[in-house]
């Protein structure tokens, strides 16, 4: 009787299996599926003249792909340009979690205003950019007169305008980085830093003794999130340089675009973002090699 | 080694006053205990002496020289914080090392003077381990450590042994008084603990309210109590205090309770409420009624061993504390007399401070 009952129970991996399955359905449909579907036209030549038409061609844009100039030129504009998100969005953030973390007066009005910017989407952010960075309207153009020069300073050139995009990106995600590692310096004891006092600690080994150590993972996790983000953002780059001028802001994602939805390649464009996403793929796992690892054993 | 002064120290957080008008002394090469009950002050003192606190009003002096303005890195003291607090990431001897690191010793000496600490505190096999791995009372040993390694002006202690077991505790307060002795360095340990304040000070400093109720020897503290605070908070069984009067009449003057009639040697013009305190060695027990003995019956009997304590229950319900021989054949409910010795006897007047130092006489 008892082997009976437990025969007729689950056992834990059968129910966790069970409790995951809408989960696993879902997943299936909306990441597996598109997922598979890309691979496929990426192993195939699809045309729309003359009536659609898949071709198999085996792993040939791939070998396009790698052999592609423009694909490299875009390869280093997302370096580029995702390095210097990468840094602004975490040295402001430290900034401005540091700077909120003091005590002061409105604190909660400051925070509030201080986090709007994560709250405008990103299309939102193009468009204010673009406003502030190109002649007609922007800052650069307003300093210039005021320091009485006649002339419109457009930072959208070719030699800018990828700091322009970083700038706004970062600009965009630092807020919430920020708060984050506010979160972190919340939980330091204050007196952590009378320890220090008492240790005769400089200003700066105050600041990397007790104050940094706990925001290292956190540090860690942001930096893979806005290394990820910056990789794959498209819209922004869209809504403000259009890749351009010439292709001098054109990031995979948005060659990516251009060749699938412009040039009509979906097979080409396809495979190279697989490119993309190997790059993503390896950045984070580099950078967890090299540094999370270490982190997560620390806490 | 340093002769440390505060001066009406005051010390106000929005409008709490946690410590108000504080005049102490402690001699150079002192060993000084704080003993207060628990928000009487105590931390925010030590505070103000590192100069992690910013006091109020008044002031702080090392061997006569104004330190009140300075910063703790000026000032050179080392402390152990209450919380027994170190460097989460960092593992206790990276915790040590650090109280070292403004001292430019070579290495050689850094390491010998952590493995002495670690070895005074018995923590050589704790070494390695960060804080997160450690006991309370591991903790509080590696902090007592990462302080005892400097050469500070002054060693400030809060509750050190707090979170120890009671045979640790017992070791560890000899390393301490034996360490600051051969050291001669000032300290000041600070307490909730009196059996620890009797043992380790050279004077005691009572506490209470953000107030000093008194200074003085253990013996002073013990014995001559200025106050009914000290007189309440030291001794263990504590002391016991009768309410009652003083009357004077027929140009003699008495002490009046319910149950009990006394008579000091006091001066006239001290008539008015008045406790007598009798410190429980000196209560003693009759099986008859006599003069100047209270009727009581045996609430509860607790044998230590060495000697037993009787708490007896007077007319009015309160428990008075007495210590017997360890053969004490009472019972719970047995109605028997207590006798204060006379000689031994306290007065206080209504606002708490002593009448008479009867025991000194
Ligand atoms: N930073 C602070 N802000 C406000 N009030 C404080 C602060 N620090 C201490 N106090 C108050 O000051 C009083 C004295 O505190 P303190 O920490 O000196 O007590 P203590 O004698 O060390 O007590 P304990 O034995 O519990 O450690 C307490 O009433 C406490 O609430
Ligand atoms: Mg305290």
């Amino acid at each position: 009787m008892r082997a009976a009952q437990r025969t007729a129970e689950l056992s834990n991996l059968q129910f966790s299996l069970l409790l995951a399955l809408p989960v696993l359905v879902f997943l299936l449909l909306v990441v597996a599926y598109p997922l598979g579907y890309a691979l496929w036209m990426s192993l195939h030549e699809i045309s729309f003249f003359g009536g659609y038409k898949a071709v198999f061609v085996g792993v040939e844009h791939f070998a396009d792909v790698i052999g592609d100039r423009k694909f490299k030129k875009s390869l280093w504009v997302t370096v580029r340009f995702t390095l210097e998100s990468v840094a602004l969005a975490m040295v402001a953030g430290l900034l401005i979690a540091l700077v909120l973390n003091r005590k002061m007066r409105f604190a909660g009005l400051v925070r509030t205003i201080v986090i709007l910017p994560w709250c405008i989407s990103l299309y939102g952010t193009g468009v204010i950019f673009s406003y502030l960075a190109k002649g007609q309207t922007g800052i650069g153009t307003a300093i210039a007169y005021a320091l009485g020069i006649e002339e419109a300073v457009n930072v959208v050139n070719k030699q800018w305008v990828i700091e322009v995009l970083a700038v706004g990106n970062a600009w965009n995600m630092a807020p919430l980085v920020a708060f984050f590692l506010l979160a972190n310096l919340k939980t330091i004891p204050s007196r952590l830093y009378d320890l220090a006092a008492i240790d005769r600690m400089s200003r700066l080994e105050t600041f990397l003794n007790v104050t940094l150590p706990p925001l290292r993972f956190t540090l860690f996790v942001f930096t893979c999130i806005t290394t990820v983000l910056s990789m794959k953002l498209f819209d922004f780059i869209f809504v403000l340089s259009g890749g351009g001028p010439g292709t001098a802001s054109a990031t995979l994602t948005y060659r990516i675009y251009k060749e699938s939805f412009k040039d009509l390649d979906l097979g080409y464009g396809a495979a190279m973002s697989f490119m993309l996403l190997a790059l993503i793929l390896g950045t984070t796992l580099i950078l967890y090699g090299l540094w999370g690892r270490r982190e997560a054993r620390s806490i | 080694m340093s002769r440390i002064q505060i001066d009406r120290l005051h010390k106000t957080f929005h409008r709490h006053v946690a410590v108000r008008d504080l005049d102490l002394t402690i001699e150079n090469g002192e060993l000084l205990v704080l003993l207060g009950p628990s928000g009487c002050g105590k931390t925010t003192t030590l505070n103000c002496i590192a100069g992690l606190e910013t006091p109020t009003s008044g002031r702080v002096l090392f061997d006569d020289e104004d330190v009140t303005a300075a910063s703790p890195h000026q000032r050179n003291i080392a402390m152990v914080f209450q919380s027994s607090l170190l460097y989460p990431h960092m593992t206790a001897r990276q915790n040590i090392r650090t109280s070292l690191a403004k001292q430019k010793l070579d290495r050689a000496e850094t390491d010998r003077r952590i493995s002495e600490a670690s070895s005074i505190l018995g923590i050589e096999a704790l070494l390695d381990k960060l804080p997160s791995q450690l006991s309370g009372g591991e903790r509080q040993r590696v902090a007592t450590a990462k302080a005892i390694v400097r050469q500070p002006t002054a060693f400030l202690l809060d509750e050190p042994l707090a979170a120890l077991d009671a045979a640790l505790r017992l070791t560890l307060r000899a390393e301490l008084v034996n360490l600051q002795k051969r050291l001669g360095t000032t300290m000041i340990v600070v307490t909730h603990d009196q059996v620890e304040a009797m043992t380790m000070g050279d004077r005691i400093a009572v506490m209470n309210d953000g107030r000093l109720e008194q200074i003085g020897t253990p013996d002073e503290i013990y014995n001559r109590p200025a106050t009914l605070f000290v007189a309440g908070f030291v001794g263990s069984p504590p002391m016991n205090l009768i309410e009652g009067e003083i009357v004077t009449q027929d140009g003699r003057t008495r002490f009046v309770s319910r149950d009990l009639t006394f008579e000091p040697k006091l001066a006239a013009g001290d008539a008015g409420p008045a406790t007598l305190g009798i410190r429980p060695q000196h209560l003693h027990i009759h099986a008859e009624g006599r003069n100047g003995a209270v009727p009581v019956t045996v609430f509860a009997v607790e044998h230590l061993g060495r000697e037993s304590v009787v708490i007896l229950e007077d007319g009015g319900r309160n428990k008075l504390h007495a210590l017997v021989e360890p053969g004490f054949a009472g019972r719970v409910g047995d109605r028997l007399h207590a006798a204060p010795d006379p000689t031994h006897c306290l007065l206080f007047d209504r606002a708490g401070s002593v009448l008479s130092h009867a025991a000194a006489e």
